[in-house]
């Protein structure tokens, strides 16, 4: 009974060694994701979203406080920065129809780098949005 | 103490003096020599703006004489670029926004994709920007005619190139022209610190109509 208890002790200890280190990871590969994303984002959407996010006036839709990214999913995202977009959207009750140029030649990691910098940078949502996720969403975009 | 006031009296005198800053007159410019009674007269004829006549948002036509007494900034650009427009078009804005109650002070942006950019569109483009008509032109026009200025009077590079984002490569440069058709500054509209010199720049070159 006394020898249980210590083993069981031991694997607890052992468990919760092994998930801190597992979440520390997790932060580190967030922290690089961010940096990576922040480059992708200044290369292929800066120019028109701006560094801020804020777009330009009625002609191009923000991405900070955006009611329709708020919406939005991973999958429609990570497929919309890919496949570019043609469709008018409302964007806080405005809507936009100039068209997002499509960007093929994104990476599934940049892909994936990218989103997670959007959902962190805009409050879209914490944490990481790993590649395995962007390869899965970008290989069923409509 | 001799020497102390001495300083003083020295910064006193370069204080004091007179030394306005002008904006230079850019391009290239010609001088013609003339006799006249056996006298001889030099005379400089600075680079200047050539006649255009271009329509603009409002289908109102937009010539020289639009900007008569009045200082100008143009660009080139066209609605549907998705590369260095929309940061042209903020900074720009930004440039606007600066001297909204200056009414000598007025904008020109001109499409280099006029098939594309009807007047209806640069109507709904200027509209979304919340900018007004009067003040801030964007115009369409005979395509030749709006490169050949772009390149002839604005030394701007405009060109169609089928590789480029959008089909065309165009330098993101702005042009402050004086109420006497002459370029007096060029910047990168791309670069916000570029753009702080031009916003300077105006106020310069307002300064030099204020004091006439």
């Amino acid at each position: 009974m006394q020898l249980n208890k210590k083993i069981l002790l031991l694997f607890l200890l052992t468990c919760y060694s092994f998930s801190s280190c597992q979440k520390r990871g997790e932060q580190i590969k967030l922290s690089q994701y961010m940096v990576e994303g922040t480059t992708v984002y200044q290369n292929h959407c800066a120019n028109c979203h701006t560094n801020d996010g804020t777009g330009l006036a009625n002609v191009i839709p923000p991405l900070k406080n955006s009611d329709y990214l708020m919406t939005l999913s991973d999958h429609d995202l990570a497929c919309q920065i890919k496949t570019g977009l043609s469709d008018s959207i409302y964007v806080n009750g405005i809507l936009f129809y100039q068209q997002m140029p499509a960007s093929e030649s994104l990476t599934y990691l940049e892909i994936a780098e990218v989103v997670t910098y959007v959902n962190n940078t805009w409050g879209r949502k914490d944490g990481l949005y790993g590649v395995r996720q962007a390869e899965k969403d970008l290989s069923e975009c409509n | 103490m001799i020497r102390t006031s001495f300083i003083i009296f020295i910064f006193l005198i370069i204080g004091c003096t007179d030394h306005v800053k002008k904006l230079p007159i850019l391009g290239n410019y010609d001088i013609n020599t003339n006799y006249e009674n056996g006298v001889e007269k030099i005379d400089t004829v600075f680079h200047y703006i050539k006649e255009f006549a271009f329509v603009n948002q409002d289908s109102l036509v937009v010539t020289n004489q639009t900007f008569d007494d009045k200082i100008y900034i143009t660009d080139f650009f066209f609605t549907s670029c998705p590369s260095i427009c929309p940061i042209m078009k903020g900074q720009m804005l930004r440039v606007y926004e600066t001297f909204q109650e200056e009414g000598s002070v007025v904008f020109l942006s001109h499409t280099i994709d006029p098939e594309y950019d009807t007047v209806a569109l640069l109507r709904d483009y200027a509209e979304r920007l919340g900018v007004e008509s009067n003040k801030w032109h964007f115009v369409t026009g005979d395509k030749q005619a709006i490169y050949k200025i772009a390149q002839l009077s604005y030394m701007s590079v405009v060109a169609d190139e089928p590789s480029a984002p959008g089909g065309y490569i165009h330098s993101g440069r702005f042009i402050l022209v004086d109420k006497k058709r002459h370029i007096r500054g060029v910047y990168d509209g791309t670069d916000q610190e570029d753009v702080n010199i031009l916003i300077a720049d105006i106020k310069i070159l307002l300064e030099e109509y204020a004091i006439k």
